[in-house]
């Protein structure tokens, strides 16, 4: 197990290298540069720019040279000092911008994990030991709709009834009067009540899919022998699914995570936006736009390190899990 | 075979039928079983004849939209008699029976363990529901039912996962978990046909053995006649969702009275025949019983079916022999019951 553990960790350097090469080279795509935009800008409205400035900005990153020279300019002190460059835009080193809001999008991210798992395997259980029954068809139903209605409506519609019913202020994560108010429990407690809409928001597609997936495994499992022979020995049907259909289906449910999480943190950007939640997705939206490359770098770089390290952990759950796999990776 | 058998298990009448899109299944279509002590009956016939449907109605694991009818009196140790058919099959009372003082062998040894867990676990397991709860006697019971059934190093096998044993060691490990709970019936659904010819044959001697020692009654259900030949004194065949023989085993293969049976016994290969012959077969194949007409199921593929009285009324199951019954309207004792019961009118 400790080989399998070292050997996935391995893979995870890998994929984050090759992962921040792309990225790089994709936000570079674009032709020009923000400090070329921003002078042919000032120029046009005739203000002269600060030449100084921009020329310390295009020598300090290298704008001026080859791509992948620029490349090891950002990547080398973000590997030796954790120096994740400098907002154009903003003025600000890029991490003291970021950080806030990334810890906000791991929250949101990970309670939205844990509210689909809550909400979806009881009830894809009661799906499955209930097929075709009222309940069973309702859920489907229910199910379907979530899947097939946009994040956005949905946002738009409990802005309106957390308005109206529970006279919450709409969107965003916080009151207005602990926006910028620093960490404090008070604090903490507005945020709890904010996160009811982005989470359901957020989870609602993954729930659907959830469901859906885990009734359908359930269902194959309950045909199997094993459950037939657990059956014929006179277990009781509660703990009996329990142990042997359900222990059988969270397999793919788990290593469904790795699929999830990547979902949601992409599928928030819009929610984020309709909601004015102050997570990465605008920020990083805004930062492509304005060209502003070291943000954005950094954002990508760091969903996809927190994507990445949620599939290994999935993977290692699965082995420790599924004495299966356990075997097949030891041998 | 000096004491009167007394019956262990009497099925009446038992129906059972799926309610399917296409009509209404008749996958069991009035069967009349008996099974006595110390027995070991052999139950034969095709695919989808109803003979693990029959063994599962007994353990009332049959699918849940399945209807049932009928009785399956079952004479318990205690000299209770408990009708298992009119039981919650997710009540105490039948789980307090299901693996304890009926258990079941499967078909299938690849799969009847889950994977997930150790032999060990799945063992003890049922040890615990019916025997004892105390943790360090289970584990002895389920060691000792490893090695008595043929498993070297059984204690190590408990800790093993069902992947690592052969499809033959798994056998065994099921054989041991269904006598683990001292069953007084042991119904065993087609144990050896998923294993190849040599472990059948340990399988089969294993499990005459375990009889020998535990003097339960079996019920072995199979399709292989030359299997029912070396295991059971009692056979019934099947045909359709209804016993249309039963008789001993010797009667049964040298004066097989039912055209099914004398079909399926001609149908079997034997050593010395000549290669030029075919191997004959019967005509035709199992018909789907979905509405199924009234009459003699086997009509259709029948070569001596009486035309108008065959395939009108279904022929009653009735001793024309000792200890020899058969559904068949090619023996004037059954022609007799069934006028008696008024089913057909008196023909010249």
């Amino acid at each position: 197990m400790g080989k399998y553990i070292l050997k996935r960790l391995l893979y995870v350097l890998i994929v984050l290298g090759l992962v921040s090469l792309v990225v790089f080279y994709i936000i570079n795509l674009p032709p020009g540069s923000w400090v070329e935009n921003y002078a042919n800008e000032l120029e046009a409205t005739g203000s002269p720019a600060d030449r100084s400035e921009l020329d310390f900005l295009t020598t300090r990153y290298g704008l001026d040279q080859p791509l992948h020279v620029q490349y090891f300019r950002w990547i080398v002190p973000l590997l030796t000092s954790g120096d994740f460059g400098y907002s154009f835009e903003w003025r600000q080193p890029v991490w003291s911008l970021i950080a806030d809001r990334l810890l906000l999008t791991i929250i949101v991210s990970l309670i939205s994990l844990v509210f689909v798992y809550a909400v979806a395997i009881p009830i894809a259980l009661y799906s499955a030991t209930h097929q075709y029954s009222a309940g069973d068809y309702f859920f489907s139903f229910i199910g379907i709709i979530g899947l097939a209605t946009p994040n956005f409506l949905l946002a738009l519609l409990f802005m309106i009834i957390m308005l109206r019913v529970f006279g919450v202020s709409p969107g965003g994560l916080f009151s207005p009067e602990y926006l910028t108010a620093p960490w404090s429990p008070a604090r903490v407690w507005d945020l709890l009540i904010h996160l009811p809409v982005p989470v359901i928001v957020v989870g609602t597609s993954g729930t659907a899919s959830v469901i859906r997936i885990l009734r359908s495994q359930l269902l194959d499992e309950f045909q199997k022998q094993y459950v037939i022979t657990a059956r014929a020995k006179g277990l009781s049907e509660r703990w009996l699914i329990l142990k042997y259909p359900f222990r059988m289906a969270l397999n793919p449910i788990i290593s469904n995570i790795g699929t999830l999480l990547p979902g949601i943190i992409s599928g928030s950007t819009i929610v984020a936006i309709v909601l004015g939640l102050p997570m990465t997705g605008p920020l990083l939206l805004r930062s492509i736009i304005a060209q502003d490359t070291y943000v954005a770098a950094g954002i990508l770089m760091m969903l996809s390190v927190v994507t990445v390290i949620g599939v290994m952990l999935s993977d290692i759950l699965l082995a420790w899990l599924d004495p299966r796999i356990r075997f097949e990776k030891s041998n | 075979m000096t004491t009167q058998p007394t019956p262990m298990l009497q099925i009446e009448d038992l129906k059972v039928h799926l309610p399917l899109e296409e009509g209404v299944l008749k996958a069991l279509d009035g069967v009349t079983l008996t099974l006595n002590h110390g027995q070991t009956l052999g139950l034969v016939g095709e695919s989808g004849c109803g003979k693990s449907m029959t063994a599962q109605s007994i353990m009332r694991i049959a699918p849940r939209f399945a209807q049932m009818q009928g009785r399956i009196n079952f004479h318990r140790a205690s000299g209770q008699t408990l009708d298992l058919a009119s039981l919650d099959p997710q009540g105490d009372t039948i789980r307090s029976i299901r693996g304890g003082e009926i258990s079941m062998i499967f078909q299938e040894p690849m799969t009847s363990f889950s994977p997930l867990y150790t032999i060990g676990n799945q063992i003890i397991e049922a040890i615990r529901l019916h025997r004892t709860k105390d943790p360090k006697e289970s584990t002895a019971i389920a060691e000792d039912m490893l090695a008595r059934v043929g498993i070297p190093d059984a204690s190590a096998t408990l800790n093993k996962y069902p992947q690592q044993l052969s499809g033959g060691m798994r056998q065994r490990a099921m054989i041991a978990m269904a006598l683990s709970c001292r069953p007084a019936l042991l119904i065993a659904d087609e144990p050896t046909t998923a294993l190849d010819v040599t472990v059948q044959a340990q399988v089969l001697k294993l499990m005459r053995g375990v009889q020998a020692e535990f003097g339960m009654s079996i019920l072995y259900i199979t399709h292989d006649l030359g299997v029912i030949a070396r295991m059971v004194s009692e056979v019934a065949v099947m045909y359709l969702g209804r016993i249309v023989e039963q008789s001993t085993v010797d009667d049964l293969f040298y004066a097989p009275r039912h055209p099914y049976t004398q079909a399926l016994l001609k149908s079997i290969p034997r050593m010395g025949k000549k290669a030029k012959h075919r191997l004959e077969s019967i005509q035709g194949s199992v018909p789907v019983p979905i509405n199924t007409p009234t009459g003699c199921g086997f009509v259709s593929r029948c070569p001596v079916a009486i035309h108008g009285l065959c395939d009108r009324v279904n022929p009653p199951l009735v001793p024309v022999d000792n200890g020899h019954s058969v559904r068949c309207f090619l023996y004037p004792e059954v022609v007799a019951a069934a006028q008696q019961e008024g089913a057909v009118q008196h023909v010249s």
